[in-house]
């Protein structure tokens, strides 16, 4: 009985504070207004740590490594640990290589939905295109120019079979987070560290 | 209007009619099936097999060049997106993406059962899986290992990427930003297969031409190119060469008729009276052709246009020898037992290769001998109807009058000639004869190269050695491939091969599946493997239920046989290597890396597995194609024999024979010299052009020995029929297809030589 008591109230306590940045603190925000928030980042480089909470395993993988921006469509990832690999994506392509495997792979962005969609809401955004969002998703926004927070389901079927949402979180023209919650159960958050500008 | 024009147009109406109805009837082929025997031999079926396979028909094999590395790779990149987004190709690879071969999901569903064998102490172990699991984990963290991530639950020991590893060639293509290069780098390679329906020729060149526009339309395609080999790249550039050297070839013959027939004979209409026994020849030959073997061979075709070399000369010696009058009917009367006699002679010279046992032979001889009869009787028959009367001839009578002096003086250095030609076959005996396939492919020769490049880039070099394997059915083949394998690996590890690849590596034999499923451990066992191995990671325990039920549905599945899996998706992956022959099935082991080729033979033929047999196709191929020369040589000799025989039927007298028959061995023999000495190997296309060579010059040697009384007549009617076959020939000799070169070559030189030998042993006139 007390032990049910501690696991109702523990998921009431996490339930507010998974909310608290939604209802609590910000308020809905119309779609139309982003693009006065959303204003374009400069290039540049930044760290980041990714958590994957994945259906198969039981505790999460954490990476952690740098990203880099450059307008309109260069983005790289380089992740340092726990398994070196960089992802380049220039255009519509994308070349993952793994240095300690001596592999190199590329395929175009499209083949990949789940990339795709990352990769997507995150040139948008800093672009500052917030408004071709809507190409593929339904936006949903919250908060103001110092904070805010955007919720996109996707529209297609393709998208839409693989990705059942994803939330970015940002301060004016920089991302903070970005997660995405897949239709297998999976989940990924990403955490965007300080950047510095080139 | 005259007469003769209002025939003309008659005439003309109806070739027009005939030569239509027999172009929509034709059926065209220009694979290299032509040489091959009616009555093929097991092993050369293979060969067969090898150069009709239909499957490869249709892949084009691609590069492209020029630029720097970057652009190479990113135009690599968006020109296989285009060509996959037509639709016309059912696969298109490049080396990026991950690409499992269509059919993949069958061998997953089956991948206990088939694949390459296991050992049944390691596949299930708990050391094994816990292995596995912690690869598997370090890959999860990355993007490269989200399609990993689909498959892990139901492959958690990774047996679908040992079945794809097994699929694969032994040797990848290299890999440059992803995509594929050739060997040294400066080419980025693509391979695109067409749909089934792309397979014909006319398709096939439509989708090479939308190709290559395709490719000159994406953005930064300039300053690179796009080659194309593999076998629609082979067609379409050989038609197209064929095309371009039969352009020029028509434009040098339309200059040389339309000088002769206005030049010469001042009769501009001439120009298309010239050529029309010749052409009512050549639709007769595709007509018989066609109804007879319900084909033409491009082959036929390209050697049978070469009537034009003795078709022409008909009306010629028709018009030539109406000098005294003008009247070509007159002539046409005078000349026809000579005309006569001489076509006879040349069908009786084409006659034995129509009863050869090889398709490609047979068809020639047919055309050649319905060509001739058909533009004889027209030249005989109809030429004079439409025209009449001729006033002018060219060659003014004082230059031939002089050619004529000069003719008996040339009779020494020809008799010298058939001894140095005789001496040069003999000095280079050991090559003279073309053993080479390729050579009698009428594909040009850069072609085949950038072919071959291609290739091994892609990792699939021409394959040489290979084992047969022949059974009852599908199974005994398995089973005896099986016992193959232990000597294929003491072989491997003797360094004596480097790889091989057989249908049992994919599709064990029933057998060899129960026997699998008897060692694969219970559910309950493997679930306890499984915990243990589990056990100390950060996988979930009931993260791979779905990789215990498929182990248990593989245990107690109905074993996958031939038939199920050549019917379905996988088909194209299982029968290119195993497959239903009259009277059983036949496997084939392919071999590569092969140290001492005898002792892998030996080795093989020791073990005496039944139904097994090492196979050099190389030496097949030599052989195949040398015992076509052989028998080309043979019925060469049997045409000589036969048209000795035709021509003493005719003359009755042995020294007539033979002073038509001695200059033409003269210039047979000089010619044959003249290749050797030149060191241009002899092929069988050598051998047919000098029958044809044989035919002109007995014509030549008949008119002269017959109507040799008649002075200049003779002498003209000859020289011009002989300039416009040798400038024609010459021309062609300078085609860049193989074929149409040996055959220019031969019959330019061979045919003038006949024409100085004949003049010069003529009778003295008077």
């Amino acid at each position: 009985m007390k032990n049910s008591l501690v696991a109702i109230s523990g998921i009431i306590i996490s339930l507010v504070i998974a909310f608290s940045s939604l209802a609590g603190e910000q308020k809905p925000l119309s779609p139309d207004r982003l693009p006065e928030i959303i204003t374009g980042a400069p290039d540049h480089h930044a760290e980041f740590s990714e958590e994957r909470r994945l259906l198969l395993l039981t505790e999460p993988v954490r990476l952690r490594g740098t990203l880099l921006f450059r307008k309109p469509d260069r983005f790289e990832k380089h992740t340092i640990s726990p398994q070196q690999e960089d992802l380049v994506v220039d255009g519509d392509w994308v070349t993952v290589s793994l240095p300690d495997r001596n592999t190199e792979m590329r395929f175009n962005m499209a083949d990949d939905p789940l990339l795709y969609g990352l990769l997507f809401s995150l040139r948008s955004i800093m672009n500052g295109e917030p408004g071709r969002l809507a190409e593929i998703f339904e936006v949903e926004a919250w908060g103001d120019g110092n904070a805010w927070t955007m919720r996109l389901k996707p529209d297609g079927q393709e998208l839409a079979q693989r990705i059942q949402a994803i939330r970015v979180t940002g301060e004016t023209h920089w991302i903070r987070t970005i997660e995405l919650w897949e239709t297998s159960g999976d989940y990924l958050i990403m955490t965007i560290g300080s950047e510095v500008t080139e | 209007m005259k007469p003769e024009v209002g025939r003309f147009l008659v005439v003309l109406a109806i070739a027009s009619v005939i030569g239509g109805i027999v172009a929509s009837k034709l059926d065209f082929r220009a694979d290299l099936s032509f040489i091959f025997p009616d009555e093929v031999s097991e092993r050369t079926r293979f060969l067969t097999d090898r150069l009709s396979d239909r499957a490869a028909q249709g892949t084009f094999l691609m590069a492209i060049e020029g630029g720097d590395e970057a652009g190479r790779q990113e135009l690599s990149l968006r020109f296989s997106r285009a060509l996959a987004g037509t639709g016309s190709f059912d696969r298109v690879a490049n080396g990026a993406g991950v690409v499992a071969p269509d059919g993949f999901e069958y061998l997953f569903e089956n991948r206990y059962l088939i694949g390459p064998s296991w050992n049944p102490d390691e596949e299930f172990s708990t050391t094994f899986m816990a292995e596995s699991l912690q690869g598997s984990m370090a890959l999860l963290s990355t993007s490269a290992g989200q399609l990993l991530r689909r498959y892990l639950p139901a492959d958690p020991t990774g047996r679908g990427r040992a079945i794809l590893a097994a699929l694969s060639p032994a040797a990848r293509p290299a890999s440059q930003g992803g995509v594929w290069v050739s060997r040294d780098g400066r080419r980025a390679l693509i391979v695109a297969r067409a749909r089934a329906e792309n397979f014909d020729l006319v398709r096939q060149s439509a989708l090479l031409g939308e190709v290559r526009q395709m490719f000159e339309q994406l953005p930064g395609s300039d300053g690179h190119e796009l080659l194309i080999a593999g076998p629609p790249g082979f067609a379409v550039a050989t038609r197209d060469r064929i095309q371009m050297d039969v352009r020029i070839l028509s434009v040098v013959s339309f200059l040389l008729i339309l000088l002769l027939a206005w030049g010469g004979f001042r009769r501009p209409m001439l120009l298309f009276l010239l050529g029309l026994p010749m052409g009512i020849g050549v639709l007769a030959g595709l007509a018989a052709v066609q109804t007879v073997f319900g084909f033409v061979h491009g082959i036929t075709l390209a050697f049978g246009a070469c009537l034009v070399g003795i078709a022409i000369d008909y009306p010629l010696h028709v018009l030539a020898h109406a000098a005294p009058d003008g009247d070509t009917a007159k002539s046409a009367r005078a000349i026809w037992p000579t005309l006569r006699l001489g076509a006879v002679t040349s069908v009786a010279a084409f006659l034995p290769f129509m009863l050869s046992g090889f398709p490609g032979l047979a068809q020639i001889g047919l055309f050649v001998a319905t060509g001739l009869v058909a533009a004889v009787l027209s030249g005989r028959f109809l030429f004079p109807l439409l025209c009449p009367t001729v006033t002018h001839f060219p060659l003014s009578d004082r230059l031939i009058e002089r050619l004529r002096r000069l003719a008996p003086r040339l009779r020494l250095p020809l008799l010298m000639l058939p001894v140095a030609a005789l001496a040069a076959l003999g000095f280079r005996w050991e090559t003279v004869w073309e053993s080479d396939l390729r050579a009698l492919s009428p594909v040009p020769p850069d072609m085949v190269a950038l072919d071959r490049d291609l290739r091994s880039g892609l990792g699939a070099p021409d394959v040489r050695y290979m084992i047969a394997v022949r059974g009852d059915s599908a199974e005994d083949v398995l089973v005896r491939q099986e016992e193959l394998r232990p000597l294929l690996s003491r072989l491997g590890e003797e360094k004596n091969i480097v790889s091989w690849r057989m249908a049992a590596d994919l599709l064990p034999s029933a057998a060899e599946q129960r026997r699998r499923q008897g060692e694969m451990p219970t559910s309950e066992e493997l679930r306890n493997r499984l915990a243990d191995a589990v056990a100390g990671t950060a996988f979930r325990s009931d993260a791979f239920n779905r990789f215990l039920a498929d182990v248990e549905g593989a245990r107690t599945a109905t074993p996958v046989t031939f038939e199920m899996m050549a019917s379905g998706d996988s088909g194209d992956l299982i029968t290119p290597w195993l497959s239903p022959r009259p009277g059983g099935f036949t496997g084939i082991v392919m071999l590569s890396g092969l140290g001492e080729p005898q002792a892998v033979a030996a080795t093989i033929a020791q073990a005496a597995i039944p139904g097994t047999e090492f196979v050099d196709l190389k030496n097949e191929t030599e052989r195949l194609v040398q015992s076509f020369l052989d028998s080309s040589v043979l019925w060469l000799l049997g045409s000589l024999l036969v048209v000795q025989l035709v021509l003493y039927s005719g003359l009755r007298h042995v020294a007539a024979v033979l002073r038509v028959t001695g200059p033409v061995l003269i210039a047979v023999t000089a010619t044959l010299g003249l290749l050797a000495g030149l060191g241009i190997p002899i092929s069988v296309f050598h051998i047919l052009s000098l029958i044809l060579v044989a035919g002109l010059g007995m014509d030549y040697g008949l008119f002269f020995s017959r109507h040799g009384g008649e002075g200049a007549i003779t002498y003209r009617a000859t020289i011009l029929c002989n300039l416009t076959t040798a400038t024609v020939f010459f021309v062609m000799a300078f085609s860049s297809i193989p074929i149409l070169h040996g055959i220019g070559l031969t019959v330019a030189v061979g045919s003038f030589l006949a024409l100085v030998a004949s003049a010069a042993f003529a009778r003295p006139v008077g």
